[in-house]
């Protein structure tokens, strides 16, 4: 069933200064089911950025539509905005994003609390997910006093909490070790076989992957996309790797 | 080369210049607040005023306090200031300046922010002693007239006091720069403050100094010990309020904390436990910021209780319109019969009448001023107006032999009215008042920029949270809200605690005020209308500072 629909988004960045027009994005359109693992990848400079903010209503299209279960977010007012983001989606960023004068507990919390939940069903709620991503024993520890491949657990554990509709990735590896990376892709194979829909926005092709489907993005548009079907990692990741030499040579799809 | 570090010293203070502005400006008030001090302290027109030169000595005293308090305070501004920007530094470094060249850029950038103020301030310096003057005069209740005039002196000697603040900055930037470590300054400084411990032992210390502190300021009796004790009371009360500020603040953020309902809500989730782990830092401005506000309470409320005390003083020392006094007399009830057929006369020429004229006693504060034995008051009242009573004043005539007045058995040795004495007493009082304005005045800009530099680094400090938390999905009315309450419990708990400190106080400026025969009601209402006036003014101040603070964290 069709989670998420984007069609035909365009988006145009104005400089300050009057002057000059950047196309970040011209025209994208692709839709995501429901329980699908979803990689978008592009060059630096391709719009996906531009395209993840979007999905995650921080920035506006200039043109098109996103749909969310039929729903339009395209224009959400800012409160509405907020209250979407969160309950409907979960962050998951290359920085972590954690704050440090919250303990790792607090922080996992932190969208509960500000959706007013009461205290015992957040207590309620927390442990379960900790387990799951092993993190129990760190809950009254602060972020500085954690590695990067626990505060990114944490992170993801911050993401769930709200039950969301999607996880939005953006670069979820990018600030690990080879190990904590492919820890933290296990945790993701593994939330997508529970039922999680999960988008991941990546040049990282051994993080890509993992994922069932792979969107390749290029000047603004989608310029390929792979399935994974039934094949093995070390196949889709020679499949990938295949795409983006083509891309970077300009040589025919 | 010369030119080059010119350019970058003046690219430094334009592109720092939330930071630089406020400093120079309050640089810049201070230089004129000085000048205008020293300006009329020297003026030859009121020192031939009555009271003149009652009125200038309170003044240089006033002047010797005020140079002693700017110093260390745009001193403390400085040091703030520079320490900021360290990192600007170690990036100058690494682009390839060498020590010697920061040093010139360094020198350019403090001597620039330094001349500005000083040129600013005493050209308004210049173009405010003329309303100065005129205040001093009112107050004096003379007829004010507008003066224009410039002190070369006074120019002279503030040249004096900043230079050499200067100076004492210029070393103090240079050293802040031989400090700067590369390695360290290149490293992000991912690492945040931890949560401070609960210091249990240093709350009860400043509980204990608080205690002591205010035990002084109650318990003291003698009226003349007052002034000596007030400023010890002052110190154990400063410390107090520093130890306090330090561990208690952090002992009421943990119990808000503890308390999980509460803690667990958008308005006190992130400012509670923003606040937390900063409070190490926060505790002595937080303290700085009570102290000043005790301190502009205190100047600002004694000086309208001196104001306001006035008449009240005069009539204190004067009870009657005339007061003859006598000393030696062996039958008084004819002596007084004398003065009143004296009165009477002078009376009937000025065309008013005599009501009254009775024997009394000497006052405890009289008593202690005379140095004749047997020294007897004759009160006179009369009916009219003040003027008329002046002048019957000026007509009575008595007897008089070698300058004190006599008759038959009587020596009289003065004769005073109220509107005579009057004119010393506005000049010792006016000289507080004004005193007062401007040390509060002074005490005031030193508030109003300790609070806007906080907010201003509390907010660079808080952005990159507020940004985090708004992408997990908090609108801007919650940002508002946590941040109003962050705003709110550090604005708002110096000023309660200088509250409770004026209370304390309030014993030892009523008799303080005693020695000047102001009453305890009129100290005590002044105290609570100053008290209400400079939170309303504090209130504007948050207001602002909120406002500054939420633009810096709202920014993209």
């Amino acid at each position: 069933m069709e989670l998420l629909k984007v069609e035909q988004v365009k988006k145009i960045y104005t400089t300050k200064l009057g002057g000059s027009n950047v196309q970040a994005l011209s025209d994208i359109t692709f839709s995501i089911d429901r329980g699908e693992y979803v990689a978008i990848m592009g060059e630096s400079g391709s719009g996906k950025t531009t395209l993840l903010n979007i999905l995650a209503t921080l920035d506006q299209p200039t043109k098109g539509k996103i749909l969310l279960e039929g729903k339009e977010l395209g224009r959400l007012s800012e409160k509405k905005a907020a209250k979407f983001r969160r309950e409907q989606l979960g962050f998951v960023f290359q920085d972590f994003n954690l704050l440090d004068t919250l303990s790792v507990k607090d922080n996992i919390l932190l969208p509960l609390v500000l959706s007013g939940y009461p205290q015992n069903e957040m207590m309620k709620r927390i442990k379960p997910i900790a387990a799951r991503l092993h993190i129990s024993d760190l809950l009254e520890k602060y972020p500085y006093e954690i590695s990067g491949g626990q505060k990114q657990r944490t992170a993801v554990a911050r993401g769930l909490i709200m039950n969301p509709k999607l996880i939005l990735a953006d670069e979820p590896t990018g600030a690990l070790d080879s190990h904590a990376a492919l820890q933290l892709l296990d945790i993701f194979a593994e939330i997508n076989r529970d039922g999680q829909t999960v988008l991941m926005v990546t040049h990282s092709t051994e993080a890509a992957s993992h994922a069932k489907r792979v969107l390749f993005i290029k000047d603004g548009m989608v310029y390929h996309q792979l399935y994974r079907g039934e094949r093995s990692r070390e196949e889709m990741y020679q499949m990938i790797t295949n795409v983006l030499t083509a891309i970077a040579t300009g040589g025919e799809r | 080369m010369k030119a080059l570090y010119k350019k970058l010293a003046i690219q430094n203070l334009t592109k720092n210049r939330t930071v630089y502005i406020p400093y120079i400006m309050a640089q810049t008030l201070m230089v004129a607040l000085f000048y205008d001090l020293l300006f009329l302290e020297g003026n030859k027109k009121i020192l031939y005023l009555p009271g003149g030169e009652t009125i200038q000595q309170t003044l240089a005293y006033g002047g010797l306090l005020m140079g002693v308090f700017v110093m260390i305070f745009l001193f403390y501004v400085n040091s703030v200031l520079i320490k900021q920007r360290k990192k600007e530094f170690g990036l100058y470094r690494v682009l390839g300046m060498e020590h010697r060249h920061l040093k010139k850029v360094i020198f350019y950038e403090t001597s620039i922010a330094n001349a500005v103020s000083f040129v600013l301030g005493i050209i308004s310096g210049i173009v405010f002693s003329g309303l100065m003057y005129m205040i001093l005069l009112k107050i004096l209740g003379e007829k004010a007239a507008l003066a224009f005039g410039i002190s070369g002196e006074a120019i002279w000697y503030t040249l004096l006091q900043f230079g050499f603040l200067f100076l004492v900055v210029l070393l103090y930037n240079y050293r802040q720069l031989k400090k700067v470590n590369l390695r360290e300054l290149l490293q992000e400084h991912a690492q945040g403050d931890r949560e401070p411990k609960t210091k249990k032992g240093l709350m009860i210390f400043g509980i204990i100094c608080l205690i002591i502190g205010y035990g002084i300021a109650l318990v003291v009796r003698n009226i003349f010990a007052s002034l000596i004790w007030f400023f010890v009371a002052a110190i154990f009360v400063i410390i107090g309020t520093y130890a306090l500020f330090t561990a208690g603040s952090i002992i009421f953020l943990k119990k808000i904390k503890e308390d999980k309902e509460k803690y667990y809500t958008p308005r006190y989730f992130t400012a509670v436990s923003g606040l937390l782990h900063r409070m190490k830092r926060n505790a002595a401005g937080l303290a700085g910021i009570c102290i000043l506000s005790t301190m502009i309470l205190v100047t600002c409320a004694m000086s309208v209780s001196v104001f306001f005390g006035q008449q009240h003083a005069i009539r204190t020392i004067f009870p009657s319109d005339i007061i003859v006094t006598m000393s030696g007399t062996s039958d008084p009830q004819q002596d007084i019969e004398y003065i009143k057929g004296q009165a009477e006369k002078a009376a009937q020429q000025t065309g008013i009448s005599v009501k009254e004229v009775k024997l009394s006693d000497l006052s405890e504060v009289e008593k202690s001023m005379t140095l004749v034995e047997g020294t007897q008051n004759v009160q006179i009242e009369l009916s009219g107006s003040d003027e008329e009573k002046y002048e019957c004043s000026t007509r009575l005539e008595l007897n008089t032999e070698d300058g004190s007045y006599t008759y038959q058995s009587a020596h009289f040795i003065s004769k005073q009215s109220p509107q005579e004495g009057a004119q010393s007493i506005r000049a010792t009082y006016g000289g507080f008042l004004f005193l007062g304005i401007f040390l509060g005045a002074m005490f005031m800009v030193a508030t109003v920029l300790m609070i806007y530099y906080k907010q201003i680094s509390e907010g660079y400090e808080d952005r990159q949270r507020y940004v985090i938390m708004k992408k997990v999905g908090m609108n801007d009315e919650e940002v508002r809200e946590s941040i109003q309450t962050q705003v709110l419990l550090v604005f708002f708990l110096p000023l309660v605690m200088a509250a409770v400190h004026i209370l304390a106080a309030l014993k030892i400026m009523v008799q303080i005020c005693g020695i000047l025969s102001i009453g305890f009601g009129t100290v005590f209402l002044c105290t609570i209308g100053t008290v209400l006036v400079f939170s309303l003014i504090y209130k504007g101040v948050y207001k602002q500072t909120a406002k500054v603070y939420y633009t810096i964290v709202d920014q993209q």
